[in-house]
This record gives C-alpha cells, sequence and structure tokens, in this order.
C-alpha cells in the first residue's frame, strides 16, 4: 500500500492509496466533514458504501463531480475535494473525460460480487453458461472483505478461467422488464485523480440477461434517539470495519448501542483494532450464546434492556458523551439516564437488505419479523436472490429486536434525526401523523424523508418502523419499501455515452458536400441533412447573396444540390393503381419517359408530402419525396402495402442515396446542358417539360429530367451517388461561360415563393388540404385515393378556412417575419385582443420583383385578395395587401427558355 | 482507367483507420448490390435463383455465399445480393420476363466498412444492441438495425470479421462513432 496526498477544502493530507477518502479523513482526524443542509449541524461520516447519509463531498479534481459519498471514493495522489452542504455545483468547464456506452447479452448476471454472489457465478460458469458479475465495491469479497476475511482464490481463478465478465466498481442503476439491467462502471477515477484522454471514464453497461442473481447484500440501519447525528456516531459496521480493517486510530474509546448480534461482532472488531468498547447496550432484554461470552471474556460490559437516549458533543460538535436508560420496545424510557464518556458511538439498529432492483419491477418487499427486515418478495422465474440481499444473516443466535429508536417529544424531537441529509427528525413524523397521514408513501412526501441523493437507503425502513411504533402499527401495515431508478446518483454524460457533440445526431450528407464546404457556403439543417444555405462571394452577407443567386436563375443560369430528395423505387403491374391511391392526383395514366407533380394526403385529408414521380418502365415509377419526408412516406407506402392492399402486387425500395441530383435552373440552363451532354437533342420540341430522357452527361450515363420548381427553363441531372461530385464539378466548369451561380435552400424557397409553390412543412403543419393551398387542381374527381373521404367532412368544407394567399408590405422593402400574426386593417391599434385573421408562412425579399413579399395562410384568403391588412411587428405595424399567391410569371411563358 | 472509374468517388474516400492486430476500420469502397424483393419460393424467385445460380435462404439473418455473390436476407420477401451490378439487373429482368419481383441496382446507397481485429466486436458492442456474441451472431449471418442512429447491415464474415453496410449519407457519420469507439483498443 502506497501513502499518496490528497486536498480536503484547501488543506493537504495524506491516506493509503485504494482506501476510501472517509477512511483517511478519519485516520486524518477530521471527524467532521460538513454540516448539514437545512439546520447546519456538524455531520461526519456515518456509513461504508452508497448508504452514506452524510459525508458528501465535492470533487474538483479531473472531471469534478457534485455530490458524492465521501465513501464511495477511492483514494488516488492529487485528489482534491471539498465538503459540500446538500447542494454540489456542477463543474463548470467542458468535461474532458471519455464516456462509452456497450450492450452486453448474458445467459446469467450476477449482481452483486460477495461470497454468495461470486459462489453463484462460479457455479453458473462451471455449467458452460456465459455470466457477468458486477459489483459496486473496489474489491470482490463483499462483507467478508470488510472483516479483512480473504475469498478463496479458487472461486476468483475459476471465473477468469472460464470467460466470465467481473466488473468491480459497476453499479446496477436499473432493473427493466425482461430482465433489461443498466450499469455505470467507474473506470478511471481510482488510477487517477487526472483525466485520462484514451479511456472511457464511465461505461454504461446495457445488459440482457436470461437469468438474473440478485447478490446484492444489505445495509445496515441507524437507530433514532436526540443528538443522533452527532459525528463520531457511526454505524458498527462501518465503525468497526475502519478500525480494525483500515487501522483508523482517531477515536479513543467505544459505546456500541444495538438491536441484533451484529453490535457484539462490531464491538469484538473494534476491540481488536485497539479501542476499548466501554459498553454494549442492547434494547433487547435477554442475549446468550458464543458471542455473549466472548464479548465478557474481553471484558466488555453488556447492559440489557436499554438503549441511548441522548448524546453531547465537544466545541467541535463532535461526540463526546451517550446518555443510556432501560426502553421499552415501544420506545418509552422508563429508566435513569446514566452517562458514560466516549467520543464513538457504534449503531447497530439491524440490516435492510438491498431490494431496490426488485421494486423497479414493482415488486413489493415483505416484512420478517424474525429478521426484523424487509425481505425480497417472491420474485419472477428468472430473476433469483442470495445472501444479505435475501435475508440470509448468518452466524445469528439471538433474533434481533424489532426497534427503531425512541420517539421523544418537544425540543428532543427536533434534533432525533430519521433522514440525516434531508436534517427530516421526529417532529417531522409527529406532524405528518398529526395531520392525519398513515400511508409511508404521503409521508414520505410530507417530510421529505428518503428525497434525498441516498433515496433513504438508511432511513427507509426506520421510518416505517418508528411510525409503526406511532400508531401502533407493525412496520409491513404502514407501507413497504419502494425505490425507483437509479440506484445511486449518475452523472448525465455517464448516460450519454459518446453520443454527445458531432455524434449526438447523425449528420447526413451528399455527395457533394466536400464541394459546398470548399465554397464556404454556410448549411441549413434540413433534418438530418445539412443542405448548403447559400453561397456567399468574398465577403456577401445572406441578402445580398441570395439576390445575386435569384438573379442568375431568372437571367441565367444558377445550379442547385437536390440529392437530398427522397427517393423510391416502385415497381410491380400494380404499381400504377397503387400510386392512384396514395396521391391525390392521377398516375396510371402517366406516359413512360414522363414525370408528374403529385400530392399526398393523410387519411384526414390533409397534405401529407408531395414530390414528382417518374414512370421509367410500365411497370416501374421512381417517386421524390420531400427531404424530410422520405422515411415517413417510404414508412407509409408499406404500410398500406403490407396491411391493407397486400394483394396489389408492388414493392418499394428506397433508392434515396444511390441517386445523386444536380438541378441546373434558368433561360441558359438548355445552352449549358448542350455542351454537357452534346449527344442529347435538348431542342423544346425533342425534350419538352416534364419528360425524362437518358444521355451521357460529363461523360457519365445520366438521367436528365425537364422539372422545375421555380418557373424557369430548369432540368435536374440524375447520376449515381459515386458520380455527384464529378458532374457538380463539370457543371461549375462548363457553367462560366453562363456566369453559372451556385445556390442554397433560401434562392429555392425564395424562387418557389415567387411563383407561388408551397412547401409541405413551411407552408403546411398538417391541417391544411390540398384545396386551402388552392390546388384543387391536383384533386382527382374521378378516382379514390387517401383522404380523398374527408374532403366531405363538414370542417374541411366549411367557409372561412385557412387559404394560402400572398402579402405585398405596401412600402415595398418590410421583410415580414414568418410567423407574423395577421390581423384586419386599423385593428391593430385597438385595445385588448385582436382577432387575428391569418399568418405568414413564407417572407423574403426579391430580386425579380425588386421588393419584399409573402406567403400566408389567411381566413377565407381568396375572397380577401385586394384588401388590405396589418401585421404587427414588434411595435410598429406593417400594412400589406392580400393578392394571389402567384406574384411572378402566372402565364408559365419562363417555362420554356 | 476509363472515365467512370476516374470519375468516380466514395462516401469515406478509401479510409481506413487502426491496425489489424487489435482493430482495423477500412472502407471498401464501389461494392455492388442489387436490392431484390419477390414472393419466397415463387416460380420468379426460382428463375432468378437460377439465373445467378444463387440460393434465397428462407429465414431472415441466413445467408447464402457462391463464388460471385453473398445473398443477404433483409426481410421475408427482401434480399440484398452482393456482386451483383446493372448487367446482372438486366439479365434477372430478361430471366423473369412478367414475373412480379423488384429488381433494383442500390450500389451506391451504401457504402461497406470492414471492421476486424481482435477487438472488433468489443468495438462494436459499443453501439449495436443486438448480440454479437459468435455463438449467437454465428460467421455467415446478417443483421439489420441502427448502429449510433444510421441505418446499418451487418454481415459477419469470417469470425470476428464484420461487414457494414452503411447508407451513404451516414457513412462519415457512423465512421466518425466507430473510430471514436476504436480509441480505447488501439493501443492495447
Amino acid at each position: 500500500m502506497s501513502t499518496v496526498q490528497f486536498t480536503f477544502d484547501g488543506v493537504t493530507y495524506h491516506g493509503n492509496k485504494g482506501e476510501p477518502l472517509s477512511a483517511a479523513l478519519l485516520r486524518n482526524g477530521i471527524k467532521v466533514v460538513t454540516e448539514s443542509s437545512y439546520r447546519l449541524r456538524p455531520r461526519g461520516v456515518v456509513g461504508l458504501g452508497y448508504e452514506e447519509p452524510c459525508a458528501l463531498v465535492q470533487i474538483d479534481s479531473g472531471s469534478g463531480e457534485p455530490m458524492v459519498p465521501a465513501t464511495k471514493i477511492e483514494l488516488v495522489d492529487g485528489l482534491v475535494v471539498r465538503s459540500l452542504a446538500g447542494v454540489g455545483d456542477l463543474p463548470n468547464q467542458i468535461d474532458k473525460a471519455r464516456y462509452d456506452k456497450t450492450f452486453r447479452h448474458v445467459d446469467v448476471l450476477v449482481i452483486g460480487a460477495g461470497l454468495s454472489g461470486l459462489k453463484a457465478a462460479q457455479k453458473a460458469a462451471n455449467s458452460g453458461k456465459s455470466v457477468i458479475i458486477l459489483d459496486d465495491q473496489f474489491e470482490a469479497g463483499g462483507y467478508l472483505k470488510d472483516l479483512n476475511e480473504k475469498i478463496d482464490s479458487k472461486i476468483l481463478n475459476s471465473l477468469k478461467k472460464n470467460n466470465v465478465t467481473h466488473l468491480q466498481r459497476t453499479t446496477a442503476i436499473g432493473l427493466y422488464d425482461q430482465n433489461y439491467v443498466v450499469a455505470i462502471e467507474r473506470r478511471t477515477d481510482h488510477l487517477s485523480a487526472e483525466i485520462l484522454p484514451e479511456i472511457a471514464r464511465m461505461r454504461n453497461w446495457h445488459i440482457r440477461a436470461k437469468e438474473i442473481i440478485l447478490a446484492t447484500g444489505a445495509f445496515q440501519r441507524v437507530l433514532v434517539f436526540p443528538n443522533n447525528d452527532r459525528p463520531g456516531i457511526m454505524l458498527s459496521h462501518a465503525a468497526a470495519t475502519y478500525l480494525h480493517k483500515y487501522r483508523v486510530g482517531t477515536f479513543n474509546s467505544a459505546v456500541v448501542v444495538t438491536v441484533d448480534d451484529f453490535g457484539y461482532q462490531d464491538a469484538i472488531r473494534i476491540h481488536k483494532s485497539g479501542v476499548k468498547v466501554q459498553a454494549i447496550i442492547d434494547i433487547r432484554k435477554k442475549v446468550t450464546g458464543k458471542l455473549l461470552e466472548q464479548v465478557k471474556k474481553l471484558g466488555i460490559e453488556v447492559i440489557l434492556g436499554s438503549t441511548v437516549v441522548n448524546t453531547s458533543a465537544d466545541q467541535s460538535g463532535s461526540l463526546n458523551s451517550v446518555s443510556i436508560a432501560q426502553t421499552s420496545l415501544e420506545g418509552e424510557v422508563i429508566g435513569i439516564k446514566q452517562e458514560i464518556k466516549t467520543d464513538l458511538l457504534a449503531v447497530s439498529g439491524g440490516w435492510t437488505p438491498t431490494v431496490h432492483l426488485a421494486t423497479y419491477l414493482n415488486l413489493k418487499p415483505v416484512w420478517d419479523k424474525k429478521i426484523a427486515a424487509f425481505v425480497m418478495p417472491k420474485l419472477p422465474q428468472n430473476i433469483k436472490a442470495t445472501g444479505f440481499s435475501n435475508g440470509e444473516f448468518d452466524k445469528v443466535t439471538n433474533p434481533p429486536a424489532v426497534f427503531f429508536g425512541i420517539i421523544p417529544e418537544g425540543e428532543d424531537a427536533k434534533v432525533s434525526f430519521i433522514d440525516l441529509q434531508r436534517d427530516a427528525n421526529v417532529r417531522d413524523l409527529r406532524r405528518a401523523v398529526g395531520a392525519g397521514l398513515t400511508s409511508v408513501e404521503h409521508i414520505k412526501r410530507y417530510t421529505t424523508i428518503g428525497t434525498a441523493h441516498d433515496q433513504g437507503k438508511t432511513s427507509g425502513t426506520t421510518t416505517m418502523g418508528l411510525l409503526g411504533q406511532l400508531i401502533s402499527k407493525e412496520p409491513h401495515e404502514v407501507g413497504t419499501l419502494t425505490f425507483r431508478p437509479p440506484y445511486v446518483g449518475v452523472p448525465f454524460s455517464a448516460l450519454a455515452g459518446r453520443d454527445l457533440g458531432i455524434l449526438s445526431d447523425p449528420i447526413r450528407t451528399t455527395p457533394i458536400h466536400s464541394a459546398h464546404l470548399l465554397a464556404n457556403a454556410p448549411m441549413e439543417d434540413v433534418g438530418q441533412w445539412k443542405r448548403p444555405w447559400y453561397f456567399p462571394i468574398e465577403k456577401e452577407n445572406m441578402h445580398d447573396a441570395v439576390l445575386r443567386e435569384c438573379k442568375a436563375a431568372r437571367e441565367d443560369v444558377a445550379v442547385m444540390d437536390a440529392s437530398t430528395l427522397g427517393k423510391i423505387d416502385i415497381q410491380g403491374p400494380d404499381a400504377g393503381i397503387f400510386l392512384d391511391r396514395i396521391y391525390t392526383n392521377m398516375f396510371s395514366s402517366l406516359k413512360v419517359g414522363a414525370s408528374r407533380y403529385g400530392l399526398m394526403c393523410g387519411v384526414d385529408g390533409m397534405v401529407f408530402d408531395d414530390g414528382v414521380t417518374t414512370r421509367i418502365a410500365e411497370d416501374r415509377f421512381l417517386m421524390t419525396t420531400t427531404t424530410g419526408g422520405a422515411a415517413k412516406v417510404l414508412d407509409w407506402l408499406e404500410e398500406w402495402l403490407q396491411t391493407e392492399w397486400p394483394d396489389l402486387n408492388v414493392y418499394c425500395t428506397s433508392v434515396t442515396e444511390h441517386w445523386s441530383t444536380v438541378a441546373i435552373v434558368g433561360p441558359k440552363s438548355r445552352n449549358l446542358l448542350a455542351k454537357l451532354a452534346p449527344t442529347l437533342d435538348v431542342s423544346n420540341e425533342a425534350f419538352p417539360f416534364m419528360e425524362n430522357r437518358y444521355a451521357e452527361v460529363a461523360g457519365i450515363p445520366a438521367r436528365i429530367a425537364r422539372i422545375s420548381f421555380s418557373g424557369e427553363l430548369a432540368y435536374e441531372i440524375n447520376i449515381e451517388a459515386w458520380y455527384g461530385l464529378h458532374i457538380w464539378q463539370e457543371v461549375m466548369k462548363k457553367g462560366k461561360e453562363f456566369n453559372i451561380a451556385a445556390y442554397g435552400t433560401e434562392t429555392m424557397h425564395v424562387l418557389r415563393a415567387e411563383k407561388g409553390f408551397v412547401i409541405v412543412g413551411q407552408e403546411t403543419d398538417g391541417t391544411q388540404t390540398p384545396q386551402d393551398l388552392g390546388m384543387d387542381w391536383i384533386v382527382s374527381k374521378k378516382k379514390d385515393f387517401i383522404g380523398k373521404r374527408s374532403f366531405t367532412r363538414s370542417d374541411t368544407t366549411r367557409n372561412g378556412r385557412h387559404q394560402l394567399v400572398g402579402l405585398l408590405p405596401l412600402d415595398n422593402k418590410t421583410l415580414l417575419p414568418e410567423g407574423s400574426y395577421i390581423v384586419n386593417e386599423g385593428d391593430s391599434k385597438k385595445e385588448g385582443k385582436l382577432t387575428h385573421i391569418g399568418y405568414v408562412t413564407s417572407s423574403y425579399s426579391s430580386s425579380a420583383l425588386s421588393r419584399t413579399f409573402a406567403l400566408a395562410m389567411v381566413a377565407d384568403g381568396r375572397n380577401q385578395i385586394g384588401k388590405f391588412a396589418e401585421v404587427p411587428i414588434g411595435n410598429n405595424v406593417a400594412r400589406v395587401e392580400i393578392v394571389d399567391s402567384v406574384f411572378l410569371d402566372k402565364e408559365n411563358t419562363h417555362r420554356d427558355g | 482507367m476509363d472515365n467512370l472509374t476516374q470519375n468516380r468517388k466514395s462516401p469515406l474516400n478509401n479510409a481506413t483507420l487502426g491496425n489489424k492486430k487489435n482493430i482495423f476500420l477500412s472502407e471498401k469502397p464501389f461494392a455492388t448490390t442489387l436490392e431484390i424483393r419477390v414472393k419466397p419460393n415463387s416460380v420468379t424467385a426460382k428463375k432468378i435463383e437460377k439465373v445467378l445460380n444463387i440460393k434465397f435462404p428462407n429465414q431472415v439473418g441466413q445467408t447464402f455465399k457462391s463464388k460471385n455473390f453473398t445473398v443477404l436476407t433483409l426481410g421475408p420477401d427482401w434480399w440484398m445480393v452482393v456482386g451483383a451490378n446493372k448487367h446482372h439487373e438486366a439479365k434477372v429482368r430478361a430471366a423473369i420476363g412478367n414475373g412480379f419481383a423488384s429488381i433494383v441496382d442500390s450500389s451506391a446507397q451504401r457504402t461497406f466498412v470492414e471492421v476486424s481485429g481482435k477487438y472488433a466486436q468489443v468495438v462494436l458492442e459499443h453501439g449495436w444492441e443486438n448480440d454479437l456474441d459468435p455463438k449467437v451472431f454465428k460467421s455467415g449471418m446478417c443483421a439489420q438495425a441502427v448502429l449510433s442512429r444510421s441505418p446499418v447491415i451487418i454481415y459477419h464474415g469470417p469470425i470476428g470479421v464484420y461487414h457494414l453496410y452503411v447508407r451513404a449519407s451516414f457513412a462519415q457519420h457512423l465512421w466518425n462513432f466507430l473510430s471514436d469507439a476504436a480509441v480505447e483498443y488501439l493501443k492495447k
């Protein structure tokens, strides 16, 4: 064992590497570790593990961590901690440590590596099963390890030989249906106080096990009496382990107060460590057996039928004496008080099996009077419990007393603590009972008992016991233990694993992405895709860049990466019929080689997605969807095919990423295409609107579609995605002589808005019918399709629905914020609530119109055309004219170039 | 090199990472794939099997390997034939005539990352939620799920060698994830 340095509250101390910080603090004479959250009373170390209710610290070295029990920090050189009262600080620097997750499936998962857990793991492994054993302590051995007893090395060796995954410092924080366990492994804090850059600091294990063995041990309980919170009052198992195993020599003498035989064992260990045990105070009236003889032989006085009824402290607040008196099992003090000077009171208040994981499955622990504890209920077939957690407390001669402490009144009640972290005390419990509460679930919420970081590990059973004593009921008559995951506090970073920063969500990119980055195009997030927003030249701002890009598309030629559009290859003899049912308009009549724009609705008749679909062959269509809608449209198609129309011979396959699409747009796009595809007859007669042609473009086989989302002459060049970048580069090169400009999503939006084309998700939010959007022309009257029935509903046919219109701000230059609401002319000056008649869906500056314009949804909009309205913007009001939603080239003369 | 070979670019640009002993990631670019959907055991399915000289396994997750092709069963009526390309598509179409099947060249839809080395399984377990124990996910099996939220088809080649077919637009994200998961094992 090597000596290391650590800092506590700014002072440097020494301790042994690998021991709990709590042991090192005690050995350095630090009995007062912190003060309590609400009452500011001095508090010290009480326990040995996660049950610790008081000695919380904030770790400032390494990644930093708030609210960690000093009992669970393994001492390493350079550790920096400070005492903490109640609320921790989140470290304010970014945590540079790694965190990860791992997923495993095993035959048997053993939780707890005490002797019974190890034996269970050994047995399972020997029978050829795959096994994980995990344990939240620094080393295997559980209770026996605290007693300094060695675990048979044969067991550990056989685990190793059988490839058992053995994880220490790993806490199962949750148990869920189907034997699904989540556990947190702490992997580096014991190696170094610094962050280790290449090793995950914590690992979040997700384990599915055919069988789970709970060997989670038990926690010792506190007893309740006035001033039971003073530093120097500890659980007897913890006290004996600090003194005996960790050689903490801070205390001069000890008193043990107990309700069971464990107090005697711990008294013997304390005595062996060299600290004189003055007396064992046992609430039981009669005790026999070997342990009693042993302690008597050591000269330890045993006082029966009594318990501790008060304590006093020195100037620092640490314990310096205890008062004891004869007391009944109901907690009534009947004898005369007697004082014993001591600086250590070891409390053995009984043991509570750690049933947390079972209660996460909504199983209710049952009261076992024989061992004075709630124990595991009947477990599901594939979960077993063993050892202490199953209530198997061995070496017990005399049954424990069902006794939880005394229940004083008045001032004493206020200092008789039940939940030490919450400072919740007997007075709180009395008030809860006085208010008429009898269920422990209500009392927990009224008193805050069990709501601190430790979730009542030491106070849960005690509360029920005391409550029972107060209202003359057995503990199980007032409730049972209910815990919720996580079992211990877990940093969010451990739950996130490596899903942080760029890995928090996929960033989807097209094959042309690298060219957009080279062009310094700012990106817009479209679903998970990154799409270039605009392509600034030198220091151009967005406004100027978009005006320039629009101008190029309207007067020369502009190019856009349209690869993100969803693409679905639909094949089968019934493909045409299928599309007739999916889209509001007809597709079975489409001729091979032609494309058609289609709109699809949900069963509610509301617009769901849109796109252009091309008939590739008699029984084959290529559907395009919106960028964000690709996955949901494919799901939609599959749902109808698989559940409603299995008789249709149609299959769908996603080809979104197989094809890359480069759109060239503008009056000069035909000339550019002629250069790119010299073998292709690009004349308007040979290659009309909404037709497709196959040709080599820059040497690559391509399908060229003459479709337009801007109203201009335009082509979409579709190539296998491997060639996307090459085609983009060739288009840019060959387009130079035509003053080509690359454009992004913003210009695309402006160009289509000038033509009044809607974008699903921009003009729509799932509450618009095609008719609302002025698209009755696309709704077939002849055939049936999804959503058709809903167009006869009273709500879809009523007058006054919001309809798509255009808005022109009267001053030509006000850019209406998207989402602004619209009110009747004159209304914005009115006091009180305004009637809003609609809202702005899209709003841009237009190069072609030399002004700003907007699209909007306005109540009874088409009948409002020609009227004026107002749009409040902050403290100002913009006056607008309501106009038709098509602003440019109503006669579609640009389309053919 | 012809014009096509010269001008194509794979999503990960032939990336590699790590070392062969512990963990090695490498993109195997330009693998060709045909996605076939056809009613299992139908006359049309049999015709396709015959012309490609393959068998369609009946169980999702099972695969069939021939000299030229690896057939992955992705759904009850859905197979991906790795190694088959556009020319095979034409051959299959000719063979089935009016038979009902969907034949899709999906070669550029995904790229393929090979994960190998002593820690291949361990690295994948950092994100793959299904059981990768070689006794369960045996050599020669395939599965489809998401890995770090990216759609991935996984094929267990020789024991401890995994082929991940990832949608091209997610390839860089998956690569970032795998590279990060591999860090701890590079120098072991």
